[in-house]
């Protein structure tokens, strides 16, 4: 069983956000308004924010969900529309979400959102919308899924031709788009993954590691 | 006054249970096509994308006249000679969270169309109604019994 993991290279990234954009329009993810982000409720899965872990300061990164091993969301969910899945992904069933947002406080990474507002798009954009990703209702909270949905439809693929499944078939949205390859994707435990070397090298450092929640989105960043 | 309201009840108790109870409406196709007439053709023949991607398709009049311009005797009733898109109207649906693939149930699992779709081969009318329920228990059942995936996010997108 897989354990899929992101490292994400901070000296490489130019704080461009094409994996922002990336992200929005792979998971239907609807757009906010000046008024809404201004009360806190921007709709967005990954967001660049400062990043001012020690020999970190000055630059900003990207913060998506973290897919905690420990994960402190699920923990608090009444309904269990959140929890860990055998493959370390942080999932959530948006038909039994409650919207509750337990879990949007219980996460220390403030990246679960709610859907305050029902979502919209220009007609125009309608047609680009991704049929493999459902449109979420307002009243429900929504999430970072590693693109699940591109696991599903890779590991089919792979089936279909008789073969396993390559690394190279899996990769997430942001990743893909990233112009300065700064985001590497795999399996943490496959002991030859690029992930797992980068993620065991001294420039390794998870965000709030210190909260016990074992992050398996692995930055790295050269001391000062 | 109560017997006005016990009217009214019993007429509430009528429309609950008449929309409760009652099948809905069979949905009226555009062309009487009889499967039973089309057992000599495999399923993934006309409905193409079964076999190869998530969704698998109902065919259009230029699908239809492949066979029916070749075969002598067996010409195209008028109705299914129009200009495509046939106005097909859908009757079995999986709700709009749930990531149905039908290459990764034909395909892949080796599934039979009857087990979702009922005896479609002996059917001379058109559905008007989804032939069979599908609920997530029947989902379950099965991926329980076949060892698939019983994680929540492998089918709800």
């Amino acid at each position: 069983m897989s354990r899929w993991g992101l490292v994400i290279d901070l000296d490489r990234c130019t704080a461009c956000q094409a994996c922002v954009v990336a992200c929005k329009h792979e998971n239907n993810v609807s757009f906010s308004t000046p008024t809404t982000t201004k009360a806190g409720r921007l709709m967005t899965w990954i967001q660049l924010v400062a990043a001012d872990a020690p020999g970190a300061t000055g630059t900003a990164m990207p913060l998506m969900c973290q897919h905690c091993d420990r994960p402190p969301c699920t923990d608090v969910c009444p309904t269990s529309a959140t929890y860990l899945n055998p493959e370390g992904i942080v999932a959530q069933v948006y038909p039994r979400c409650i919207g509750c947002r337990y879990c949007t406080n219980a996460c220390p990474y403030a990246v679960k959102v709610f859907n305050w507002t029902t979502p919209e798009w220009p007609d125009a954009m309608t047609p680009m919308m991704n049929p493999d990703v459902s449109v979420r209702p307002k009243g429900v909270v929504e999430k970072c899924t590693f693109c699940h949905h591109r696991l599903m439809a890779a590991r089919e693929r792979a089936r279909a031709e008789g073969r396993d499944l390559a690394p190279e078939d899996y990769v997430p949205a942001c990743v893909q788009t990233c112009p300065g390859e700064a985001m590497v994707f795999g399996d943490l435990d496959d002991p030859h993954s690029e992930v797992a070397a980068l993620a065991a090298s001294a420039r390794a450092f998870r965000w709030m590691e210190e909260l016990g929640t074992k992050p398996k989105v692995i930055y790295l960043r050269e001391g000062e | 006054m109560l017997r006005y309201f016990g009217a009214a009840l019993v007429t509430g108790l009528v429309a609950a249970a008449w929309i409760v109870v009652l099948p809905p409406s069979p949905v009226r196709q555009p062309i009487a096509f009889p499967h039973a007439k089309h057992q000599g053709v495999a399923c993934t023949v006309c409905h193409r994308g079964a076999a190869t991607t998530a969704h698998a398709g109902i065919p259009n009049a230029a699908m239809c006249a492949k066979c029916h311009s070749t075969i002598p005797g067996r010409a195209m009733a008028s109705t299914a000679q129009r200009e495509p898109p046939i106005a097909w109207v859908q009757v079995t649906h999986v709700p709009d969270h749930v990531m149905f693939s039908h290459r990764r149930h034909v395909t892949l699992a080796k599934l039979d169309c009857e087990s979702c779709h009922g005896k479609m081969r002996e059917r001379m009318a058109p559905l008007g109604v989804a032939p069979v329920r599908i609920e997530m228990k029947t989902c379950l059942a099965c991926h329980n019994r076949e060892g698939a995936s019983e994680d929540c996010a492998a089918c709800h997108r």
